[in-house]
């Protein structure tokens, strides 16, 4: 039976989604300017997220190493705004051009590695180690690179900046991030009930059923794993200026997995559900890794465990799932 | 005479197996075919090689008139062969209308931005579809949710929704009822008299294969054993003899 039978399910959705914006764009009516920056960055995780649950939810490509495109997206940014990077210049340097190569970068990276494991027909666990080694990696080149800051990274990451005006005021930034996770939500959206949506739904069901009826599985799979890796560079790029650092430990294991749970958390099969997923986590943690210390991790894990239990599409899939139950 | 497939001493080894042996198989364009043996005698293999799963050791394998042996899985299917598989498989998280809708040609290079309700994948084709399997009143429920003979059948219909010259049709009422397995036979030999869709059917159900009343081929140790109707088949002393497992 359906709790909310007296509106349909597109119409509960659509609610939902509403909410979620009002809320979020009245978050600052709080005046609390610590609670706003870590917001801020909260809205970089969700996106972060989302591009996650694209490829997992979406495609069924488990990527333990999603990260690397995270941080290679942040260090692009950061590079790009600082000068660093040689023979660039000018208008090169500015903080629109950083993110169209903050994306551009990360994208190319993924459909290069794309091409290797997907022509290679690696899927399932042997996918997700093969991602898992290469966020390894990635952190050790970042931390033995001194030229991009080694160990310590890179600060002092000039603010964002639009056509010469520089957003200097929290308030402006976070709506301008809320505004670009908006805007991707939309495109990502389109994406997934677009036919490539449906087909990649297909994918994830059952792949070789997939190809005998004339689709090329490596191609499909490759243009989604550099949809997915574009928008997290985007979100890294976002992270970089909003929490003015990089350092390796973004690009690296530990924020590939956390992104993980984030994303089971909150329901990898819907978009907004692991949007919601990131910024649920990340704000429990911020109230309670103060009184629980170490031990937070333990809380999440268990959390992990429970959710998995007892809401296997997340604690928001259901909620915003417009299909009907299996 | 056109043949729409035709495999020219085709064989396949899995190490010192062979498990397909020179088998050369005519099959006359919309003709409908049963292909009858013994568990192991390479009646699957022989789908795996004219579907591209596997590439054969030696010898061709010529559809209309083009050579596709060892082309790729996807590029086979878009000449114009579709495959059922001996487990239904289903997209399960998918409504039955659109598990029916991508199939569809139109999708090879799916649209990345476009509404879902301009999907191709013409809706009255898909209406005769469901019409055709008994599955119009089930359009909106998940594939998932279905039982395994409507799964089966919702298969042949997405096989049918991707156009094909050929179909191959690998056990289709495996675990089926009588009732179903009867359903079944109707529907294939209907698909093959309105479509003009050449069948070929791999079965061991002896009785599916009398009602279905079409040429039949017996496959024993990998290559061709004979071939007939089925009373000539079922009168067959050789053949009784390696269904039963006698001494020849």
């Amino acid at each position: 039976m359906n709790k909310f039978a007296f509106i349909s399910p597109n119409g509960r959705v659509n609610i939902i989604r509403i909410f979620v914006l009002i809320a979020l764009g009245c978050f600052p009516l709080l005046q609390d300017a610590y609670l706003l920056s870590q917001l801020t960055v909260f809205l970089v995780y969700g996106l972060f997220a989302m591009s996650l649950s694209l490829i997992w939810g979406y495609g069924g490509i488990l990527c333990f190493g999603h990260a690397v495109f995270f941080g290679i997206g942040a260090y692009i940014m950061a590079l790009t705004t600082k000068g660093m990077i040689p023979g660039m210049t000018g208008i090169f340097t500015s903080t629109l051009f950083a993110l169209l190569l903050s994306i551009a970068g990360t994208a190319l990276f993924a459909s290069i590695l794309g091409y290797f494991l997907f022509s290679g027909r690696l899927s399932g666990p042997y996918f997700g180690i093969v991602t898992l080694a290469v966020a390894v990696v990635a952190e050790r080149i970042a931390t033995k690179w001194d030229y991009i800051g080694g160990f310590n990274g890179l600060t002092n990451i000039p603010a964002f900046s639009i056509g010469g005006y520089e957003v200097l005021d929290p308030l402006v930034l976070f709506y301008v991030i809320l505004g670009i996770c908006l805007i991707l939500y939309l495109i990502s959206d389109r994406i997934v009930n677009a036919p490539f949506g449906t087909i990649l739904s297909a994918v994830r069901d059952n792949e070789d059923r997939v190809e005998f009826f004339g689709y090329n599985i490596a191609n499909l799979k490759i243009l989604i794993f550099s949809i997915s890796a574009g928008i997290a560079g985007l979100a890294g790029a976002l992270f970089a200026v909003a929490a003015e650092f990089v350092s390796p430990t973004i690009l690296g294991f530990s924020l590939s997995t956390e992104v993980l749970i984030w994303v089971a958390l909150g329901g990898r099969e819907i978009l907004l559900a692991a949007f919601l997923g990131a910024i649920s986590v990340r704000t429990i943690e911020a109230l309670l890794s103060d009184i629980l210390g170490y031990y937070w991790i333990l809380g999440l894990g268990v959390l992990f465990i429970l959710c998995v239990m007892f809401f296997p599409r997340g604690l928001f899939g259901q909620l915003l799932s417009n299909k009907p139950r299996n | 005479m056109a043949f729409i497939l035709e495999t020219k001493d085709l064989t396949k080894q899995f190490g010192g197996l062979t498990a397909v042996d020179k088998t050369s198989l005519k099959l006359k364009e919309g003709g409908l075919r049963c292909i009858l043996g013994p568990n192991g005698c390479g009646k699957t293999t022989l789908f795996n090689l004219i579907s591209g799963c596997y590439k054969p050791t030696s010898g061709k394998i010529i559809f209309a008139g083009q050579d596709i042996s060892g082309q790729p899985v996807h590029l086979i299917n878009r000449a114009g062969i579709g495959r059922k598989f001996q487990i239904p498989s289903v997209f399960n998280s998918m409504t039955v209308e659109e598990n029916l809708r991508v199939p569809s040609s139109s999708n090879w290079k799916p649209s990345l931005l476009r509404s879902k309700n301009s999907v191709p994948g013409n809706r009255q084709e898909i209406l005769t579809l469901l019409n055709l399997l008994k599955l119009t009143e089930k359009t909106n429920e998940l594939a998932g949710n279905l039982s395994h003979g409507e799964k089966q059948w919702l298969e042949i219909g997405m096989v049918m929704a991707s156009k094909p010259r050929l179909m191959l049709l690998d056990e289709p009422t495996a675990g089926m009822t009588a009732a179903e397995t009867n359903k079944t036979a109707q529907l294939i030999h209907q698909i093959s008299i309105e479509t003009g869709i050449s069948v070929v059917v791999i079965e061991h159900d002896l009785n599916f294969v009398k009602k279905l009343a079409s040429r039949v081929t017996v496959m024993y140790k990998g290559s061709i054993f004979r071939e007939g109707n089925y009373e000539e088949i079922q009168e067959d002393k050789d053949v009784q003899s390696i269904y039963l497992g006698r001494k020849r």
